[in-house]
């Protein structure tokens, strides 16, 4: 298949063009930035050097009408101006915005600052939520896909079993998210200066932030009832990585054999997912040192039986498993490629 | 004489996992998943896990 990369000078668009060189059954014919273009692409994206000749184009809809499936990594509130017109000409769209995440369409107007609804409430239904283990079934053959937020994805998949399984109580689970400075794109704000980031262990939008609203919608979808969330997200000084650590006060005894199985068979042959709750050796819970790089999803659990707490966590590496290799896993099972096609990654060890 | 494998599943996760063939009776195994550590018992040519309450990590120094 041919595919195009719209906004392709960011983080998100480098680690597209990464994974998909190495994707066997897909031929990158155009990588778009309005500031770069006519660049070579490994001028922005460095590790690129010696894989590609592609340049950078000026970002047109002729030119994404080369493709077939066109990955848009633009900023939110601009790929809701790209997605319809390529949904139009039959392209297949994978969107890596927030713009079609939400099914709601009020929802914009809380939790993005939208001025009205979104504009394209029947595209959001068609849209897939592209988080492969919880919508495998819906992606074989969508045109549209809305692939999740990054520190949504680890939190979602933190808590996934414990919401299909009957595990969450009426107490909202309290989700503490440690995230890296990638995080915040490749144009980022004078407090993503080194001066300012480094050493750096603090809150980022410590209430209503906007990924709140996806991990609310995806965990009401499992548990078959309306879930909140106390979401505090944390900057810390890593480059890559989020660590969520999820917070549930059940309201019955829960045992470590009963959570075994609600993990097990949520994730059954998933092929990113590995439960790491361990006694031995040296990693005995998810730590984002053995993701990074990789489209991995290391989840884990930890019983407080004095509280009745159960501790979920999940690391990722935000650039892959968050934005880019999950668009990418996702566009595989939509496209009828094998899952994991172009993400084969062991994690390198030690970084 | 091919030896039946003695096969075992841990108490707190779940996971099957087969005990080496020279396996003895007392002898401390663990869990390859969650690493849970057993004594193992042999009787009548079974074997069964015993909860080994050995050794704990203290970083509360």
């Amino acid at each position: 298949m041919r595919a195009c990369i719209i906004g392709a000078s960011g983080f998100t668009g480098g680690e597209l063009l990464r994974i998909l060189l190495q994707h066997s059954g897909v031929e990158i014919v155009c990588a778009t930035s309005r500031k770069f273009k006519g660049e070579y692409v490994y001028r922005i994206h460095p590790n690129l050097r010696g894989f590609t000749s592609l340049k950078f184009v000026e970002p047109s809809i002729d030119a994404a009408l080369k493709a077939d499936a066109v990955f848009l990594a633009l900023p939110h509130g601009e790929s809701v101006k790209w997605a319809p017109q390529l949904y139009e000409h039959g392209l297949m769209v994978v969107d890596l915005s927030a713009d079609f995440r939400l099914k709601d369409p009020n929802a914009y107007v809380e939790w993005y600052k939208w001025p009205q609804p979104h504009p394209y409430p029947d595209l959001l239904k068609k849209a897939v939520y592209g988080l492969p283990e919880l919508h495998r079934d819906e992606l074989p053959g969508a045109r549209l896909i809305a692939s999740p937020g990054c520190t949504a994805t680890a939190s979602i998949m933190a808590l996934a079993p414990l919401a299909k399984h009957g595990l969450l109580s009426h107490i909202p689970p309290v989700i503490d998210v440690k995230m890296g400075s990638s995080g915040a794109g490749a144009e980022g704000s004078v407090l993503d200066m080194h001066s300012h980031r480094t050493y750096v262990i603090r809150p980022y939008e410590p209430v209503h932030h906007r990924h709140a609203a996806e991990v609310e919608q995806e965990l009401s979808r499992l548990a078959g009832r309306e879930i909140k969330v106390a979401y505090t997200p944390h900057a810390v000084d890593v480059v890559r990585g989020i660590l969520s650590t999820a917070h549930v006060l059940a309201e019955k005894d829960v045992g470590e054999p009963e959570l075994w199985k609600a993990y097990r068979s949520t994730y059954e042959g998933s092929k990113f997912v590995r439960i790491v709750k361990d006694r031995l050796g040296l990693a005995r819970y998810p730590n984002v040192k053995y993701v990074l790089g990789t489209n991995l999803v290391d989840v884990g659990f930890e019983v407080d039986q004095r509280l009745r707490r159960i501790v979920a966590f999940a690391a990722i590496d935000n650039l892959v498993r968050g934005a880019a290799g999950q668009a990418v896993q996702a566009f595989n099972v939509a496209a009828g490629f094998p899952e994991d096609e172009g993400l084969r990654t062991i994690p390198a060890h030690p970084l | 004489m091919a030896q039946t494998k003695l096969v075992v599943t841990c108490k707190v996760c779940g996971t099957e996992f087969e005990l080496p063939e020279d396996v003895m009776d007392g002898e401390i195994t663990s869990c390859p998943t969650c690493g849970a550590r057993y004594i193992v018992k042999l009787a009548g040519g079974k074997a069964v896990l015993e909860e080994f309450k050995g050794d704990v990590e203290d970083y509360g120094e």
